[in-house]
């Protein structure tokens, strides 16, 4: 008995051993992005073999349905559109709901939910009108009543945990709401009352929905689109009211798609919306799989168990080795834009020369080169390309240069005696603070590195935790001298990169920074009725809070995915920000795959 | 013998709340917190109102402003009192004494006893949540543990300094060595990318037993490889002593003496340390859970951290406290088990 089970445990060592001893890596070493023609490549260095393209079914189209299947990398914690804030949350939302307008996959609004509408000559309200027939999937009909719900939970005290109230406060009434105390049980009297002067009133009779302002808003008609304007369902929110989201039958759905199934972490499962008001979606399903591990998803990928993937800097050499994962390749740039953040109020920052002098030090091209292995754009604008009023050509904060680098803080008086250097006391402790992970510190060794070859200037860099870093950087007595902060796109529109990031009092704030001309620029403009008068209004604000560098942007974010060549449709929407997968922020009910190129391995049910 | 044990049950409770209170300084010492984390889109406006819903704007332990408001107010001595004691602690420990770990602030609108128990699918049957995930894959992971490592270290010690030793030490040593992520990503590419044995993506844990496999073989390898190492010292050790040798003497097959003699006596060592390591599987998936995307409660506590959701890190920290103060428990009764001369005495 006993020498059977050492044979037994024998046999399995061995085979473990034989198994480690054949084992190679899987992924081969990067090759350098610029290496010089004359260098080889090693010869022990074989190159990776290329990903066999999976061999196309020959099964007709009606074989079975049309599945989107996307490997996604974080589960969201909520999904609730008057609650919700993060991107992982609000794609799931999308998938299901519909606002009042839509944006389309040139980044112009339309109609959603609302067929048409009407803004006031003072920009002051908008009337929606709600499309005739329109339905949740369940085949309920909706009106302008629904709508009016979801606009006031967005605001509602009893509603605990909304993170992104504040969207709201452009319509009328709005800040008693949204600073009220949240209390679930908040008599109904006291809700009414604060109610009662919120400028959103629903009129089922005509099918309309009128929304007032405090100020002309005419930029509404976007706000009108985001999540938080998404019409929840009452009677699901009533019968559960903290955690009716948390399974699928919670969401009555109007959008393009219903959510079939929920398994908490792992996977969310969307089936196309036969009640949708565009007509029933291309795509029969969609499935989001959610897989931590970015091998594990890029893996899965190549294997075929997903339709689409993103490219990490980990996985970028390997695909661009590969001919046919290089096929397959998608990038674009996105409307995701990096500042290095000074905090104004903080010496030597305080000075505009100081902030100049930094951006010029700034090594953009590096940055994205050397740091992100080449994905992102530089940049010297906030704006980014696509979303109307951006000038990608035209000159932002000052531009990379270190010879003027050194020339405008020598000239702003910190140089020494001679004028020749820099004199690093007048300065003082120069630091950058970032959250410190393995990446971030390679990422901010090459922005201290850029600065110390600029003005030979010892550079503290501090790195903390990620948690640590968000709580900092949202008070400017404790945001950091410089930190690397930027803006994630709600609304394709110029206002929700001036007015809601750069006016006194909002984001702007974080970094110490008011201009009351800028201000006053950007009130006009978000007054503006008129569509292209307000870009180049906006514009010109742009260039005004570009002069007064309150911060240098650095890059804008690209999107990397990987697309199987059965799918179609996947457009890329100029002005979005897709940071979730390829063509998140397009129009979904027009994706499409063909059946007759689908390997073998693909969903028959 | 059983009342030592029912005393040994009731110190659970001052080593949990030990535990609590030390999680609860250390959590709260932590700079940043729950509505921090993440998103910075998150104004200083909404911040404070959900700092204020949570009850999270109360002092951490003792409120003196509420009994000033109190004693301005003329309130009864009962309810000054009361206030001084209503502060996040406090608060905290009246839920936990009722059998409620508070609101998660992570996932909004969800109690903590909800996440943890609740299936984690619409038609999943109430058993199979994160909790039970957690507790399945750490038990099997100490099962292989155990049914690799214990032999691997008795063969070795028996065939001491042969090469059948070496080999098991060589395996104790490198598998010890190899890190979990590491050993997890490399399995997934063998039998799933290679061999195609299993999928990548391996969801439907509650459909088998398949799926745990990968898994527990991965959480299982590092502790199977030190127990191998530890049983064959222990094993060496025994294996010298004189009762082995009148075992012998007496005429016993060697297989008759290792099995009955020599292996019973060398598990004291081995449940010692089995003990804590069963609690440690149980607990200390993170990485595993991660990787094979497992919804289970040792991903869940890792991330909670990162967030800064206090209740969930305090409801988990006192389940790990449970666990290890029941698995040392049932490392005591073993050893009664194990050797008849080891007995706890009243004093």
């Amino acid at each position: 008995m006993l020498n059977t089970f050492r044979k037994i445990v024998f046999v399995s060592l061995a085979a473990m051993f034989l198994l480690s001893a054949c084992a190679t890596p899987t992924t081969e070493a990067p090759k350098p992005t610029s290496a010089p023609a004359a260098t080889s490549a090693p010869a022990a260095t074989k190159a990776p073999e290329p990903t066999k393209a999976p061999a196309a079914t020959a099964a007709p189209a009606a074989a079975g349905p049309k599945v989107l299947r996307l490997a996604r990398a974080t589960y969201p914690d909520i999904i609730d559109p008057q609650i919700s804030s993060f991107g992982i949350e609000i794609e799931v939302m999308k998938f299901c709901y519909e606002g009042l307008t839509a944006i389309d996959n040139k980044g112009n609004i339309g109609p959603g939910s609302a067929d048409k509408w009407t803004v006031a000559a003072d920009g002051k309200s908008i009337v929606f009108h709600i499309r005739d027939g329109l339905k949740r999937a369940d085949g309920t009909a909706m009106n302008a009543s629904d709508f009016e719900y979801a606009l006031k939970r967005a605001v509602d005290p009893r509603v605990v945990g909304k993170q992104y109230a504040d969207i709201m406060s452009d319509v009328k009434g709005s800040h008693a709401l949204i600073g009220a105390k949240e209390d679930a049980k908040m008599a109904q009297a006291d809700v009414d009352k604060l109610y009662a002067a919120y400028g959103v009133k629903a009129d089922d009779a005509k099918r309309e929905l009128t929304v007032s302002f405090d100020q002309p808003a005419p930029y509404w008609l976007y706000v009108a689109y985001i999540w938080e304007t998404y019409p929840t369902d009452k009677k699901k929110v009533d019968a559960a009211p903290t955690n009716w989201w948390n399974k699928a039958d919670g969401h009555s759905c109007n959008g393009p798609f219903t959510i079939k199934s929920i398994e908490e972490g792992k996977k969310i499962v969307y089936a196309a919306n036969p009640n949708y008001w565009r007509g029933k979606p291309k795509l029969d399903r969609v499935e989001a799989t959610y897989i931590t591990d970015e091998i594990q998803r890029f893996e899965a990928y190549k294997k075929g168990e997903f339709d689409e993937v993103d490219v990490t800097p980990a996985t970028l050499a390997q695909v661009e080795g590969d001919p046919v994962l290089k096929a397959e390749m998608t990038r674009y740039t996105a409307a995701i834009t990096t500042n290095l953040a000074f905090n104004n109020l903080r010496k030597p920052f305080d000075n505009v020369e100081v902030r100049k002098a930094f951006s010029q030090a700034l090594d953009r091209t590096g940055w994205v080169r050397d740091v992100f292995k080449g994905i992102g754009k530089p940049t010297t604008r906030w704006i980014p390309p696509g979303v109307p009023g951006a000038q990608p050509d035209k000159p932002g904060v000052p531009a990379s240069d270190t010879k003027a680098a050194l020339a405008t803080l020598i000239a702003a008086g910190f140089g020494t005696a001679d004028g020749k250097k820099v004199d690093c006391a007048k300065l003082g402790e120069l630091k950058i603070t970032y959250a410190g992970t393995a990446q971030n510190h390679a990422r901010f060794q090459f922005l201290a590195g850029n600065f110390a070859a600029a003005f030979n200037c010892a550079i503290t860099l501090d790195p903390v935790d990620s948690t640590v870093m968000t709580a900092l950087v949202k008070d400017p007595k404790t945001n950091p001298q410089m930190a690397r902060q930027g803006w994630i796109q709600d609304y394709p529109h110029p206002q929700n990169w001036l007015s809601v990031y750069w006016k006194s009092g909002a984001f702007a704030a974080r970094y110490g920074y008011s201009n009351k001309d800028l201000d006053a620029l950007l009130v006009k403009a978000d007054a503006t009725v008129n569509f292209d008068e307000a870009v180049k209004l906006y514009s010109q604000a742009e260039d005004m809070l570009l002069k007064d560098v309150p911060g240098a942007p650095m890059n804008h974010a690209e999107v990397i995915y990987l697309v199987k060549p059965y799918l179609s449709g996947l457009k890329q929407n100029p002005s979005s920000s897709d940071a979730e997968w390829a063509g998140e922020w397009g129009p979904v009910w027009t994706y499409d795959v063909d059946l007759t190129k689908v390997p073998a391995s693909y969903p028959k049910q | 013998m059983g009342a030592y044990y029912i005393r040994r049950l009731f110190f659970i409770i001052p080593t949990l709340f030990a535990s609590a209170l030390i999680t609860f300084v250390i959590m709260h010492a932590t700079p940043g917190g729950p509505f921090d984390a993440g998103n910075d889109k998150i104004t200083e406006r909404a911040k404070a109102r959900l700092m204020a819903a949570y009850g999270l704007d109360k002092p951490l332990f003792f409120n003196t402003q509420a009994v000033q408001d109190a004693y301005a107010e003329n309130k009864p001595f009962y309810e000054v009192g009361a206030a001084f004691f209503d502060a996040q602690f406090e608060l905290w420990l009246v839920n936990f004494v009722q059998g409620k770990f508070g609101p998660s602030f992570r996932f909004i609108g969800r109690n903590v006893e909800d996440i943890l128990l609740e299936p984690t699918s619409l038609d999943g049957v109430f058993w199979q949540n994160r909790l039970m995930a957690t507790i399945i894959l750490g038990l099997v992971a100490t099962i292989i543990a155990v049914i690799v490592g214990f032999p691997l270290g008795v063969i070795a010690a028996v065939k001491q300094n042969s090469w059948v030793d070496n080999l098991c030490l060589f395996f104790a040593t490198f598998f010890y060595g190899i890190p979990n992520i590491v050993l997890g990503i490399f399995l997934i590419i063998i039998f799933a990318s290679w061999l195609g044995w299993v999928n990548v993506v391996e969801m439907n844990y509650w459909e088998g037993w398949r799926p745990w496999v990968l898994p527990a073989f991965v959480l299982a390898i590092p502790t199977a490889a030190f127990l191998a190492r530890l049983t064959r010292s222990s094993v060496l050790e025994v294996l010298r002593m004189d009762f082995v040798r009148t075992a012998r003497a007496k005429g016993l097959s060697e297989n008759v003496v290792i099995a009955k003699h020599v292996v019973r006596n060398a598990l004291i060592p081995v449940v010692t340390f089995l003990g804590p390591a069963l609690a440690t599987l149980i607990t200390g998936s993170f990485v595993i859970e991660t990787q094979f995307g497992v919804t289970g409660i040792g991903r869940l506590f890792v991330e909670s951290v990162g967030r800064r959701d206090y209740s969930v890190i305090m409801a988990l920290t006192l389940i790990y406290a449970f666990f290890i103060a029941i698995a040392n428990l049932g490392v005591d009764l073993a050893y009664g088990f194990l050797d008849p001369r080891i007995r706890f005495s009243k004093k």
